[in-house]
């Protein structure tokens, strides 16, 4: 059965994908014949906008255009990029070097967030309306308000201009490998503890109010009374039978999320001035260079799908409601 | 950026930890099971807006919205400067506060004091629009396909799922990058962008209300589906609807902002906070603190408000929910 | 030999308007080996005595006064580590609903062991030996499989042995079963709670049996404690409390229970007002208000619990002697119906619901069959009732006649009524007006934001065949046909409890004056003292205005009742049709001879014998119906040609049909007599 819903689930991201494929089609091709203008400047002659549209397949059906689209993309390739400085290098080429940079901040800080939330969410359940449980409460609350570039400016302004603890900016990165971001961070960790810090806190803000919600909420649930009419102790109630299921619906939200980090992210590279795919997709939007942003965005989606996919499997492993029907 | 899942579980957390709450919850579960002669409803208003003035928190960043939007929209009126003007602005560059200047100038020597007016006509009401086409097509769509159900609704879902896969803010940088930057176009970009989660819950309500047992009873007394949605189920999202525009005007303004402090704000002439801010945190380390605190003051707390305005009226109409 | 022993317990809720005293005073002993039933209506403090003597009360809630001495010790005054060593150990306890009540990501023998590795320090082997141990004495099928199994694989009947066998493990010498059967269907629940009267001999466990239900109460417990707003107000020998009980209470809520061997068409008595706000103070005797031999002595002072001897007391200054007479002239008005004219015709009805797959790429291709081929007929004036236990398609039938949903294939045919080319807007309203639904839920069934004259008025708009002020005027009548104060209009429902909300309902379905009411289950989510008044309203209603109804339930009783001819469903097919009186003395389907035999009666003297066999085992699933009779694997008469050929409908006698190959002999009376 799970091997079923595995599958199932896979293809709907797989939907998901090509449903964002498409938009990422779409949008361009709302523009039609203006890109041609656009790329090739106002004094381009007809002719030169009409050879442009026909080597760049513009002139075509609409429904080829999308064949010819989907059959490059099959073979990774996502287009070319119109910035003057890359001009006609391959979409892919452009941003492959920014990729792992995010991913890595994301991925790191979606970790500290997940464990931070839990631990204080759960605690927050037990002594629930006491002075921590309050005090927790509104600062939860806050930190869940700030918004990221508030957030980074006012760290930078603090730890950084006044406290000089942490540098206010990421060194430029040297090498491109997948890994090379996390070699970066174990060699300048006082480099990325700000950046970090503002991703972990955005995570933080949604993820320990649900936490402590759902602690809360199975607290009360029935199957937590039988374990206490047997005679469980407080701890075996809470570890043995509340735990699981209150971090079960966790493990969605944290695929939920994605998005949000993704876009903290975009802002926090901005910041901090690292090179990632938040950084690349602001200045290629400032040049207009729509190949790079479709491609920056398809591959921060086909991320997400991937999140939400992982975090449904986890789920699916975890809770044998899934595991052995397919269904919750 | 809310979680479209948490909204069950966070009722518990915020209702528990309001301890000047209890006397107003009395009174209201009183009113819910005293049989008066008051109309109910009126009465359930009277006692939801005395549950929310009891929360004098809410209260405050009530006040508080109410005094930013007069401030940028009156404030003008009593407080003369010059916003437009580069050519007479550029002999006071990067002044601080001083007599003439009282919260100092930027980086084009416009006065920060009418600077922050002038943004915050432009931030409110872009962000009021923009939210606004959001709760119109978030709820329409919702409704509908709540309502519809079948394929339909599975394919119109499917559609939000992948929008709201492509993370917010590359989606408007990537119709940004594509349309470009007017106020119109971003009015209607942020409202474009900003309607997939409101339209997954809305579409949830409807569901739960649509399978009501009193929906089905128009149903079987004849009635279609224009009265089931415009008479029973509408009138009872009304109180979702309420906490999801504010959450929508606080959450518009904020990407506003956001896309301001990356650069991609409202062209100038005109400006916006966020643009202010950028400008103002790139000045920052040459010293101009004047041109940072006062816009990022203003604008965090006015985040803040709303959000706990939100919270706040999720929490009363959580109440009247339980007393039905 | 007493072995739990509560002495003036007081238990209170600190709600946010004031605290809530829900048990005041309550004393009660209990005996090794005694099944005590502590019965009354839903806040009574039933389920609040159980949880107390556990100390499992929710955070709100404490034990203010009183003691609970259990083995020589006070509970009350426990440490909370003692109290753990107690609970699961040598008191234990089933909660209602085997639902929600089982950990959801935990084995079911690991749940089962847990207690015994608290409680005895048994290694994991030694506790899942025990684990199997207890599964099998609650008689699980195939227990060694069930250890590893999760609690979504079991159905509710299988769920609640688990929690039985949970309880058992530590052979606790006090069980509490709070409502323990009454999530389940009837069959189940007589499989429950014999497994539990087995047991409850073998261990000599000491039983509280907490429940709302008389006929549970009369056939399985030694003794009752009757409650009503959190005071005991009749203690008695089982026996004494159903033919000579002292309490105007006890009295009247036994005369408010529809009693399945009772003769039909009598008028049930009917309790008025509501139980009082335990909010408030109290003077006087708490059921003053609503009794009809109070005095004045009765609403100042408040009576004193006293002993009648032989371990029977009561509450009470002014004691009845015995049962309520009953009522015998309303008779008459059922004999007058002539129930000739066939109403509506419902001819080979299918009804198939597809199983869709988690997206709409997959379609599974199996269908839920719901309805299959269901022929019937509703007469003029008549009440037709339908029941069968959950799932069996007595719900989708009602739901197809009022068209809430598509006929698969078949046909429902309303006399008199073509709605043949018209518009599906105007063919809608055309059915609406001669056939209208009544709702079970009656905090769902009305729209929270109406007020009470719009709810009434809506379907008046709809049709649009009346003026503004008729409209008004029908209202009125409506109102106070259905016994509700005029000024209830301007109210909304939010402020009515649920038998007026009902009410309500009903007033609803009948402002377009239909000919045929359906009422699904118009009386289960309300208290016996109110269903009477509801159950009575609508026999009145039918006699005023020569109405029809289909009335949909899982309750038997209630069905005879008000039924005049009944049909039984068993997984999505009609099995047996006929009067009610001959159906309910004279079953010819095993089906619903086994499902009458599980019906435990409100009635002392004869629910102690059965009439026959109890159906074993579990309803199968729709989606895959056992080939030819459906019942067959639950049928002790099952043979071969069961499971190759499917029964026909076949008249036995004059209006009695039956779906069986080898359907009952007639009643036994009758062979008897020859």
């Amino acid at each position: 059965m799970m091997i079923g819903y595995f599958f199932r689930r896979i293809l709907q991201g797989i939907l998901v994908l090509i449903g964002v494929s498409f938009m990422t089609f779409l949008l361009p091709s709302l523009m039609g014949g203006n890109i041609a203008r656009f790329v090739l400047g106002p004094h381009a002659t007809p002719q030169a906008l009409k050879e442009f549209l026909h080597s760049h397949g513009l002139d075509l059906p609409f429904y080829l255009q999308y064949y010819h689209y989907m059959l490059n993309l099959f073979h990774g390739n996502l287009g070319f990029s119109t910035n003057p400085g890359t001009l006609d290098v391959s979409v892919w080429t452009v941003i492959y070097p920014y990729l792992p940079r995010t991913l890595w901040l994301v991925i790191i800080s979606l970790l500290f967030s997940t464990v931070i939330s839990v631990v204080i969410g759960l605690f927050q359940g037990i002594k629930r309306n006491s002075f921590f449980d309050h005090s927790m409460t509104f600062l939860i609350f806050l930190l869940y308000s700030f918004p990221a570039f508030l957030f980074s400016l006012v760290t930078i302004i603090v730890f950084s201009l006044t406290l000089h603890w942490f540098p206010p900016s990421i060194d430029q990165p040297t090498a491109n490998g997948f890994f090379s971001p996390l070699v970066q961070m174990w060699n300048y960790p006082g480099q990325f503890v700000l950046p970090l810090a503002t991703l972990t806190v955005l995570g933080i803000g949604g993820l320990t109010r649900f936490m402590r919600g759902s602690i809360l909420e199975t607290m009360v649930q029935d199957y937590v009374r039988t374990a206490r009419a047997k005679g469980c102790s407080p701890n075996r109630v809470l570890f043995r039978h509340a735990f699981r299921n209150a971090v079960l619906p966790v493990i969605t939200i944290l695929g939920l999320s994605l998005p949000a980090l993704f876009g903290g992210a975009l802002i926090t590279e901005r910041i901090f001035n690292y090179p990632g795919m938040g950084q690349l997709t602001v200045a290629s939007t400032n040049v207009r260079d729509v190949p790079v942003v479709m491609g920056l965005t398809l591959m921060v989606t086909v991320a997400t799908v991937l999140g939400n996919l992982f975090a449904d499997l986890g789920i699916a492993i975890a809770d044998p409601r899934i595991r052995l029907t397919g269904k919750r | 950026m809310t979680f479209p899942t948490d909204w069950e579980a966070e009722k518990m957390a915020v209702l528990d930890n309001q301890p000047g709450h209890e006397a107003a919850l009395d009174a209201l579960h009183q009113a819910a099971n005293a049989a008066g002669d008051v109309h109910g409803t009126e009465r359930m208003w009277q006692q939801m807006l005395r549950l929310f003035v009891s929360n004098k928190l809410a209260v405050a960043s009530l006040v508080y919205v109410i005094a930013v939007v007069l401030f940028c929209f009156v404030g003008p009126f009593f407080y003369h400067s010059n916003q437009t003007d580069a050519s007479a602005s550029i002999f006071h560059v990067n002044l601080p506060p001083q007599k003439g200047f009282p919260l100092g100038t930027d980086y084009m020597g416009f006065d920060i004091l009418g600077r922050l007016m002038f943004a915050g006509q432009s931030s409110l009401e872009l962000g009021f629009l923009a939210a606004i086409i959001s709760l119109v097509v978030g709820v329409g769509y919702g409704v509908f396909s709540g309502y519809v159900g079948g394929w339909i609704d599975s394919l119109l879902m499917r559609f939000v799922d992948v929008m709201l896969s492509i993370p917010g803010l590359f989606l408007l940088l990537a119709t940004i990058s594509l349309f470009g930057r007017s106020k119109v176009l971003l009015i209607l970009v942020l409202g474009l962008t900003g309607w997939f989660g409101d339209a997954r819950l809305l579409r949830g309500e409807a569901i739960a209300l649509r399978d009501r047992e009193f929906a089905q009873a128009v149903r079987a007394m004849g009635g279609g589906s224009g009265r089931i949605i415009w008479r029973h189920i509408l009138p009872n999202t009304v109180s979702t609807m309420m906490t999801v525009s504010t959450f929508a005007l606080a959450g518009s303004i904020l990407a506003l902002t956001s896309l301001g402090f990356l650069g991609l704000g409202i062209p100038l002439p005109e400006t916006d906070w966020g643009t202010m801010i950028q400008f103002g945190s790139d000045n920052f380390q040459i010293g101009c603190w004047w041109q940072v605190y006062p816009v990022c003051g203003l604008f965090l707390v006015l985040i803040i408000s709303f959000n706990y305005i939100g919270d706040a009226m999720r929490d009363m109409f959580e109440v009247r929910l339980r007393e039905r | 030999m007493t072995i739990l022993s509560i002495k003036n317990l007081r238990t209170s809720f600190a709600m946010r308007a004031a605290d809530v005293v829900a048990v005041d005073g309550v004393s009660i002993d209990i005996a090794a080996g005694e099944c005590v039933g502590i019965v009354g209506e839903s806040g009574c403090g039933k389920t609040t005595t159980g949880l107390s003597i556990m100390r499992l009360l929710p955070k709100n809630g404490q034990v203010s006064g009183g003691q609970i001495f259990f083995d020589g010790k006070d509970l009350a005054t426990l440490s909370e580590k003692e109290m753990r060593s107690v609970r699961g150990n040598s008191i234990a306890l089933i909660p209602q609903d085997p639902m929600t009540s089982l950990n959801p990501v935990m084995r079911i023998g690991d749940q089962i062991a847990e207690g015994y590795i608290i409680h005895r320090g048994a290694s994991k082997e030694e506790a899942r030996q025990r684990a199997l141990e207890v599964l099998r004495m609650v008689e699980m099928p195939m227990p060694e499989e069930r250890l590893n199994q999760f609690p979504h694989e079991l159905s509710g009947g299988l769920r609640q042995r688990v929690m039985i066998a949970m309880a058992l493990v530590c052979e606790p010498k006090v069980l509490i079963a709070d409502e323990p059967t009454t999530a389940l269907d009837v069959t189940i629940q007589a499989q429950i709670l014999d497994i539990l009267d087995g047991l409850r001999e073998k261990l000599n466990m000491a039983v509280i049996l907490i429940t709302h239900d008389m006929g549970v109460i009369a056939s399985r417990t030694d003794r009752v404690v009757v409650m009503y707003a959190g005071k005991v107000v009749e203690e008695a020998d089982t026996k004494t409390v159903f033919t000579r009980m002292n309490h105007p209470y006890t009295q009247a809520l036994l005369a408010s229970v529809p009693k399945i061997d009772n003769i039909t068409g009598g008028r049930l008595l009917s309790i008025p007002g509501l139980p009082p706000d335990l909010s408030k103070t109290i003077v006087g005797c708490r059921f003053a208000p609503r009794c009809t031999y109070a005095t004045d002595q009765c609403r100042t002072s408040e009576p004193a619990i006293q002993d009648a001897g032989q371990g029977h007391a009561f509450a009470c200054f002014n004691p009845t002697n015995g049962p309520a007479a009953v009522d015998v002239q309303i008779n008459t008005a059922r004999k007058a119906i002539d129930a000739t004219k066939p109403l509506l015709t419902v001819s080979n009805l299918v009804k198939e619901f597809p199983i869709r797959g988690a997206n709409i790429f997959r379609r599974t291709g199996l269908k839920v069959s719901a309805v299959a081929d269901v022929t019937f007929e509703v007469r003029e004036g008549e009440t037709f009732g339908l029941v069968g236990e959950s799932g069996c398609g007595k719900t989708t039938i009602g739901r197809l006649i009022t068209g809430l949903e598509e006929i698969t294939s078949g046909d429902i045919s309303f006399a008199g009524t073509n709605v043949d080319g018209l518009s599906k807007g105007a063919r809608r309203r055309a059915l609406a007006r001669n056939r209208q639904m009544m709702f079970q839920d009656p905090y769902a069934s009305l729209d929270p934001r109406k007020r009470v004259g719009d709810i009434i008025r809506e379907p008046l708009e709809i049709q649009k065949t009346l003026s503004r002020k008729d409209m008004d005027e029908r209202v009125d009548q409506l109102l106070h046909e259905v016994g509700l104060p005029l000024a209830a209009a301007e109210r909304y429902p939010h402020e009515f409890s649920g038998g007026q909300r009902q009410r309500v309902g009903l007033a609803r379905s009948l402002a377009l004056e239909p000919k045929l009411v359906i009422a699904d289950e118009p009386v289960s989510a309300l208290d016996v003292s109110i269903q009477a008044q509801i159950l009575n309203l609508m026999q009145d209603l039918q006699e005023a205005r020569g109405l029809s109804y289909i009335l949909i339930s899982h309750d038997l009783a209630v069905v005879r009742y008000i039924a005049h001819r009944i049909g039984v469903m068993y997984l999505g097919k009609l099995v047996e049709v006929g009067p009610a009186e001959e159906v309910f003395s004279a079953p010819r389907h095993h089906y619903t001879q086994g499902l009458l035999n599980a019906v435990p009666s409100a009635d002392v003297e004869g629910s102690r014998e059965r009439r026959g066999g109890q159906i074993q085992g579990e309803l199968p699933s729709a989606a895959n119906p056992p080939s030819g009779c459906r019942f067959r694997t639950r049928c002790p008469a099952a043979t071969d040609i069961c499971a190759n050929e499917e029964p026909k409908m076949q008249e036995i006698s004059n209006g009695h049909t039956v779906a069986c190959h080898f359907p009952l002999e007639a009643a036994v009376t009758i062979r008897s007599a020859q």
